[in-house]
């Protein structure tokens, strides 16, 4: 376990004692050292770049809720945060999925909402890239990284949520009942979208949607899609930009669609094309692999966040007295604390797990090149007409998707229900630590520049998104206890 | 149909019960939203010219000092309805009242100079805890009076205040007293607004005061005393305490059943799943008792019962109902995270009036330590 030292202020550093860590070393010693160097790096990044704007953000909001926080995209991209999570051999700036989570924990604890404006991006990867259309993918990732080099950020976001449809496009079995209203229509050399998305985060500073629609919405899982829409398309605009709460590193938007026009090369994926017909169940796949990954991540950013609120309050008890005596020597105040780094320490071996889980049982294909390859040399390779024209072809996608395929039910399961509770376990410490943090400091906790009310307001966003809480429960019921019980109906 | 206090209000409540509803449909609601994001937005100067006008703002003031002499049941239904639409604006009546309380009990002759205008509130370090008020402020005794130097974060309703009631610590007493300023008074600074997390249409400023004379008619009460009857004064208000927590609870809930009924998720009403239905269960459960709990310690103190145990009623339900706020967002989902359903800002409000008093915990072990002493 690691020690607790209050003079350096790192509570709750890794080290290889760390039972997760060890974990790690059974598995690929070498992922050891780089969430090492990883969480290094962050930290460096939260201290001098982003602890320095995120109230001041934040503020700037509060003066003009259509604020667009342009700085905090652009700190992102100065500093490589929005390639992170492309491999090195495919041009990003490269960690491995081991990593993710321990960085995310890192940037919350600074900056709830900053990784929210990250999450939104990185789930419009993470949903393109599962569509293993590489030529797309390559298409994307090298506007990206080209975007980090000249500053001027490529950011992606991802539409599903629709107005009168939230929880039920989070889960296949909900999908039949769902109340869809957008569709998308096929016309010559591509497709018209129409409808409304709602709560789309990064909408307003993305400059490409992954758009999630079906062609029938009356049998959406039998013709479900997917459409790389550049924010110029015609047909598309953008909607109002929600008033949110908190999260407000990032926007929170409504995209419309009206008669808006798909070529052919940007639809990334279709369950009823040529290639979607050979792999029945891809989509449902991609959900449940998109999910997998991003409700893991949502456990990471959790804890990070439940541990954003318990460093404050720390911080707090340490400096702040009460009867003549410093908080901190307080009995009671002493036991609170500990409450709060015990919420974390729940919080932080859940997601490890969840990671863990999805690092072996997804089959997502590709963390599964080499060490040696997955390197700037190869990326630039790969750059080559040839070796395009290879990651490019069908023959490699059909690798990828069978590679996907192969997992099992019991694998699939697995990491369903251990990334639903990542995000169950983890958004409910982040809000209970975010009550805690404010019972503890009472009248400096609801100010604005102490920094613990500002968690308290990011912190509920965790519970209601990627699936609710109570959605989430139901899955892991499903995945985990269901499983077992016959005759048992869930939803 | 969930009322405040339901079933705990009898006949000789209901006029304030109706006087509160009209007066929150007309003057609150249109512009409750609107007007959350003080200090970016306006003030309420309107809500608070028509509190002053139908008596709501003087509710508990004594008849004699120009209030309607009404006890802590009457304010606690006003609070409630208010609340239930308004907390913010709720909450003003609830600190002036307290300022109100104040000014009567120990201002003497003063009383009615600080009292001549209806509308003029008082700051009051209603955030402050009860039975440890910080002591920012030194009084030097000065040739008769005092010289007061120093600053007090979070006075509440400071920034549209007219009179200032400050706590400070009378020179090597390591006791606190309380002071009474016109804000006017030379050497006392008002600071912007605070940003703070709820309630926002219920200013709060930190004050700085930079050599201020005070006389002894500037002292509230006896020297060094405040430590010992502050917090007497304050347990009498557990019960309208306690309304202002329920009233946002009962709104966070209409809201929540409301949407419950019109959403379909899973091809059926969310207020169909159990795990909604659980939430909207604890939630009016919670309604009942609360309400039960304010009226029970507000018709305490009517009855001339001056105790700790008042305050009780307070510290339970503001801390239950921050839970069942965060729940009442829940129920709406992603909407519920939006301004615009007005459910976040019930949430904000709630853990904002949780703070007033202190840490949740450090009340509780006050309530204990007063009630291991009335033994």
């Amino acid at each position: 376990m690691s020690q607790v030292n209050f003079d350096n202020e790192n509570l709750f550093a890794f080290d290889d004692g760390f039972f997760s860590l060890m974990y790690l070393h059974g598995f690929n010693k070498r992922l050891v050292n780089d969430v090492k160097k990883a969480i290094e790096v962050n930290r460096d990044f939260c201290v001098n770049h982003l602890q320095p704007l995120s109230l001041e953000v934040d503020r700037k909001y509060h003066e003009n809720p259509n604020y667009l926080p342009w700085e905090m995209v652009e700190l992102a991209a100065k500093h490589r945060r929005l390639s992170n999570y492309i491999p090195k051999y495919l041009g990003g700036s490269g960690e491995p999925m081991a990593v993710y989570g321990a960085v995310m924990e890192e940037q919350a604890a600074t900056d709830c909402a900053f990784v929210g404006l990250l999450g939104g991006h990185s789930l419009g990867m993470v949903a393109l890239m599962m569509t293993y259309n590489l030529r797309l993918v390559d298409k994307i990732i090298s506007e990206i990284v080209e975007g980090e080099k000249t500053l001027k950020p490529v950011m992606l976001s991802c539409a599903i949520t629709e107005p009168t449809a939230g929880s039920d496009v989070e889960e296949e079995e909900l999908y039949p009942k769902a109340r869809l209203t957008c569709q998308a229509k096929k016309v010559q050399g591509g497709a018209l979208l129409n409808g409304r998305k709602v709560f789309i985060s990064t909408g307003h500073v993305a400059k490409y949607h992954i758009v999630l629609m079906p062609f029938d919405n009356k049998r959406p899982m039998e013709t479900y899609a997917e459409f790389l829409v550049p924010s110029d398309a015609k047909g598309f605009s953008l909607g109002r930009m929600e008033h949110k709460m908190g999260q407000r590193a990032g926007p929170a938007s409504e995209l419309v669609f009206e008669d808006c026009f798909v070529p052919e090369e940007n639809i990334s994926m279709a369950v009823d094309d040529r290639i979607g017909k050979q792999f029945p169940g891809q989509f449902p796949r991609l959900l449940r692999g998109v999910l997998g990954i991003t409700r893991a991540a949502v456990g990471a950013w959790s804890t990070g966040t439940a541990r954003g609120a318990a460093e404050h309050a720390i911080k707090f008890a340490k400096t702040h007295k009460l009867k003549g005596k410093t908080m901190i020597n307080h009995q009671w105040v002493q036991a609170h604390l500990t409450n709060m780094v015990m919420n974390v320490f729940m919080a932080r071996a859940i997601y490890m797990e969840s990671y863990f889980a999805n690092m072996t049982n997804m089959n997502m294909g590709f963390d599964k090149v080499p060490a040696i390859f997955d390197n700037e040399i190869v990326a630039a390779l790969l750059k080559t007409r040839v070796y395009k024209a290879i990651l490019h072809s069908d023959f490699v996608r059909k690798l990828f998707l069978k590679n996907l395929a192969r997992a099992t039910k019991a694998q699939d399961q697995k990491v369903q229900y251990a990334a639903s509770m990542a995000k169950v376990v983890g958004s409910d410490m982040a809000m209970e630590n975010c009550h805690l943090a404010i019972e503890l400091a009472g009248e400096a906790g609801v100010r604005h520049e102490f920094g613990m009310e500002k968690f308290f307001r990011d912190a509920k966003l965790l519970q209601i998104f990627e699936g609710t809480n109570q959605l989430n429960r139901l899955n892991i019921f499903n995945n985990y206890l269901g499983r077992h019980i016959p005759n048992v109906e869930v939803y | 149909m969930t009322n405040v206090l339901a079933g705990q209000i009898g006949d000789e409540l209901k006029p304030f019960l109706e006087l509160a509803e009209k007066f929150a449909k007309k003057e609150l609601e249109p512009k409750a939203l609107e007007l959350d994001h003080y200090p970016y937005s306006e003030f309420n100067t309107q809500a608070l010219k028509a509190a002053a006008e139908t008596g709501i703002l003087q509710l508990a003031l004594p008849e004699s000092l120009g209030g309607s002499g009404q006890g802590m049941a009457a304010l606690s239904v006003i609070l409630a309805r208010l609340a239930e639409t308004d907390a913010s604006f709720a909450a003003v009546v609830f600190i002036q009242a307290l300022g109100q309380a104040a000014i009567a009990k120990w201002a003497g002759k003063s009383a009615e100079k600080y009292l001549k205008q209806p509308a003029g509130l008082f700051g009051f370090p209603v955030y402050a805890p009860l039975t440890d008020l910080p002591l920012g402020v030194r009084a030097e005794k000065d040739s008769g009076g005092y010289l007061l130097n120093g600053n007090f974060s979070s006075l509440a309703l400071a920034p549209i205040g007219q009179t200032m009631i400050v706590p400070a610590e009378v020179k090597g007493s390591g006791k606190a007293s309380l002071f009474v300023f016109d804000k006017e008074t030379p050497g006392l600074m008002t600071g912007q607004p605070v940003l703070s997390l709820g309630l926002h249409n219920c200013p709060v400023a930190d004050i700085e005061l930079h050599g201020v004379e005070a006389g002894p008619e500037n002292l509230l009460g006896a020297e060094d005393r405040a430590g010992d009857e502050y917090p007497g004064l304050c347990s009498r208000f557990g019960g309208p305490y306690a309304a202002l927590a329920h009233g946002v609870l009962v709104g966070s809930y209409k809201a929540a059943e409301s949407f419950a009924r019109d959403r379909y998720q899973g091809g059926k009403q969310i207020i169909d799943h159990d795990q909604v239905r659980v939430m909207l269960a604890n939630m009016a459960v919670l309604i009942e008792v609360s309400g039960a709990a304010a009226m029970s310690a507000s018709r305490s103190a009517d009855s001339g019962r001056e105790s700790a145990a008042n305050f009780a009623a307070g510290i339970f339900a503001t801390d239950a109902v921050t839970r069942a706020a965060t729940d009442g967002v829940q129920c709406l989902g992603g909407y519920g995270y939006m301004h615009d359903y007005g459910q976040e800002k019930r949430m904000r409000d709630a853990k904002q009036i949780q703070a007033m008093f202190g840490p949740s915990t450090l009340k509780r072990l006050e309530f204990l330590d007063k009630k291991l002493l009335e033994k």
